[in-house]
């Protein structure tokens, strides 16, 4: 029998990357993929950067910000590593990694690291690639799943390195914090007395406190700044390797239909290859065959089955419509696969592994 | 809840888990407003338009755009919307001009942590109560999905916190004000009666309570199914009517229970708005009051 086009990512990736917008089931088919990997013998990590607490949920265990093993049925020969990413500790462990110990120390207690490592939304894909850093470099893992955040943000991860390293190279960093060395030996009152006219305007909104703090963190992360863009470096080396495999997850809809082509169109101009889509949360194979053969016959006063109906034609529809957008935008067909929805994932591991099976089992349409 | 009670606020701002309906409570709550006689503003951050196309217009961006004479949108840029607060909100053109449109001071600028996330809930405080031009009686926000919109709302404390000066800072301090104010800002939380859905939104509801971030002045259940047929369907179209059976049994149920874990002075803001299986777009102002008609109260 022919692999399923699950079972030839699972084989054949190293990490996977799935992508999708919010509300269509991305994170349960991260876990069921990380699954199958297991039932394939591999030692598998999971990293949700989705800061809701979806993927504990989904697994029907608490999780933390340290990889904790989820317990898999007995059957099952690998085993399935799983953390939320947790931004404040994910920081601090890359402050403790790059700089010296007096660094670190500093940075900690400076007021603007503080905040932002625990308080401020943004940061959370730099977490993702520290973290990926880390267990690429680990090299316990076969393989590596990454859930990754709804819509909007899902794909900066992906350019987060190429800007870091741009911001690094192009000597901003330098030329921001050379006032600021200079600043640290004369005062701040001088600094912007002394022609930095620009910074000066910048203060004039900001408050010198602010740029104060600023820059000082800026001095300080220097070192982690320079060592989270090598790190950035291997991370981008990794997803254009041939075994990166991109999983997009989508359903049957015009809005996720949409916000799926935008996410297909920005993987494309990044130079990526889509090589998965799931359409998830059709309705029931029985009620799609019932609908296909009979829906005409639904009775014009049923206005809640009619609504089904219109739903049933739409999602058809649009189907085809993203079955011809994957094909067209890569030379190569993307595999498609499709899979109705389920209601009972969140009872428990086995349930989860029985919707795991049947993914792994769906073969690709036409 | 009463849909009425929400009106008399000046910011509502609608959460919820991904992929529940957020935009299409926002877009039906917009319409229902500006029916009723308010001049509305519905504001949305989203890659592509998402309330525009519901309203029937397809291109807004981040342009100011009225959808009707009392209904307008926009959907914000963070960059540009930065440009906005500092031109605009605290009035400083000429710096922004000769400064911030330098790219090194641009990189700068997005270094400061927390700064599209302040300057969004500013453009909020801006519509609701600085734009005299438009004066709007009413902003609503198509909100991002619970993670990212639990840390705008911690955005202005952490930034208050840091012990700065300046700006910036007085300004964030008037926009907390106004957002933690329960008279004048409400949060609007969308969920869906799926077990996954529930247990998020319980989580998310407690963090924003026990924090202190917003005031919840509203719960709606979305797609909630209440299948009672005139006649039954044909035996070929069973599995449609088990199907639409079943998914009814679940939505009272489920929703049953959430609603029980809540307190009691949630719960009661509680409403259930129908499935509906098909959306129409854009949306008319008739659809949208037959949907709101056929709410009803979460707790009955």
């Amino acid at each position: 029998m022919m692999d399923s086009p699950v079972m030839r990512i699972i084989r054949d990736g190293k990490i996977i990357i799935v992508l999708g917008p919010g509300g269509v089931g991305k994170t349960t088919n991260s876990v069921c993929l990380a699954m199958q990997g297991a039932r394939a013998g591999k030692r598998v990590a999971l990293l949700s950067i989705d800061p809701a607490k979806r993927l504990a949920d989904a697994m029907g265990i608490r999780l933390g910000h340290e990889l904790s093993k989820v317990h898999l049925p007995d059957d099952i020969s690998g085993e399935v590593h799983a953390c939320m990413l947790d931004q404040a500790a994910v920081f601090d462990h890359m402050v403790r990694k790059f700089a010296s110990e007096k660094v670190a120390n500093k940075i900690f207690q400076n007021s603007v690291y503080r905040q932002a490592s625990r308080n401020l939304g943004g940061p959370i894909e730099y977490m993702a690639l520290a973290k990926l850093t880390e267990l690429i470099s680990a090299q316990y893992f076969d393989l590596i799943v990454l859930d990754t955040p709804p819509d909007t943000h899902a794909l900066d991860f992906l350019v987060r390195p190429s800007n870091l390293a741009g911001f690094v190279e192009k000597g901003v960093m330098k030329w921001l914090i050379k006032p600021f060395h200079l600043a640290q030996r004369l005062g701040f009152g001088k600094l912007f007395s002394v022609g930095e006219k620009l910074m000066g305007g910048v203060a004039a909104v900001t408050g010198i406190k602010m740029l104060e703090k600023l820059s000082e963190f800026l001095v300080l992360m220097d070192d982690v700044i320079v060592g989270f863009h090598q790190s950035g470096i291997v991370v981008t080396a990794a997803l254009r390797e041939a075994s990166t495999k991109f999983v997009l997850v989508t359903a049957p809809h015009s809005a996720p239909c949409r916000a799926s082509q935008k996410i297909a169109d920005e993987l494309a101009a990044k130079g990526f290859r889509l090589e998965l889509m799931i359409i998830n949360r059709l309705l029931p194979e029985s009620v799609r065959q019932a609908m296909a053969s009979h829906g005409a016959n639904i009775p014009a006063d049923d206005s809640l089955a009619q609504g089904l109906w219109q739903q049933f034609r739409s999602s058809e529809e649009i189907m085809a419509r993203l079955t011809m957008f994957a094909q067209q935008r890569w030379q190569e067909a993307v595999e498609i696969i499709k899979i109705s929805e389920q209601n009972n994932l969140d009872q428990d591991v086995t349930a989860v592994m029985a919707f795991s099976d049947l993914l792994a089992q769906q073969a690709a349409t036409q | 809840m009463d849909l009425a009670s929400l009106w008399d606020k000046k910011i509502l701002m609608v959460s919820g888990k991904g992929g529940i309906g957020k935009t299409l409570v926002a877009t039906a709550l917009g319409i229902a407003a500006a029916e009723s006689g308010k001049k509305v503003c519905i504001v949305e951050s989203n890659i592509e338009d998402q309330v525009g196309p519901l309203l029937g217009v397809p291109q807004v961006g981040h342009s100011l755009t009225f959808a009707r004479p009392n209904l307008a949108v926009i959907n914000l840029d963070a960059n540009k919307n930065f440009r906005d607060f500092v031109v605009m909100h605290l009035g400083f053109a000429k710096v922004f001009e000769q400064i911030f449109t330098k790219p090194l001071v641009q990189s700068f600028v997005r270094m400061i942590p927390g700064i599209a996330e302040v300057t969004l809930l500013g453009r909020l405080f801006f519509h609701a109560a600085l734009d005299k031009a438009n004066n709007f009686d009413l902003v609503i926000f198509d909100g991002f999905a619970s993670g990212h919109f639990k840390s705008l709302l911690s955005t202005p404390d952490a930034i208050l916190n840091s012990g700065f000066v300046g700006p910036i800072i007085n300004e964030t301090q008037r926009v907390r004000d106004y957002i933690v104010n329960p008279q004048l800002t409400n949060t609007v939380i969308v969920a869906t009666p799926e077990p996954l859905v529930l247990s998020e939104t319980h989580e998310f509801i407690s963090h924003i309570k026990n924090q202190g971030l917003s005031t919840v002045g509203g719960l709606i259940i979305n797609r909630f199914c209440d299948y009672r047929p005139q006649q039954s369907l044909p035996d070929s179209l069973s599995p449609v009517a088990s199907y639409l059976e079943q998914k009814s049994n679940r939505s009272s149920q489920l929703t049953q229970e959430f609603l029980t874990s809540l307190p009691p002075e949630l719960a009661a803001t509680a409403m259930t708005v129908p499935e509906k299986f098909h959306i129409p777009e854009p949306l008319s102002a008739a659809w949208v009051t037959s949907w709101w008609n056929q709410a009803s109260k979460g707790n009955q």
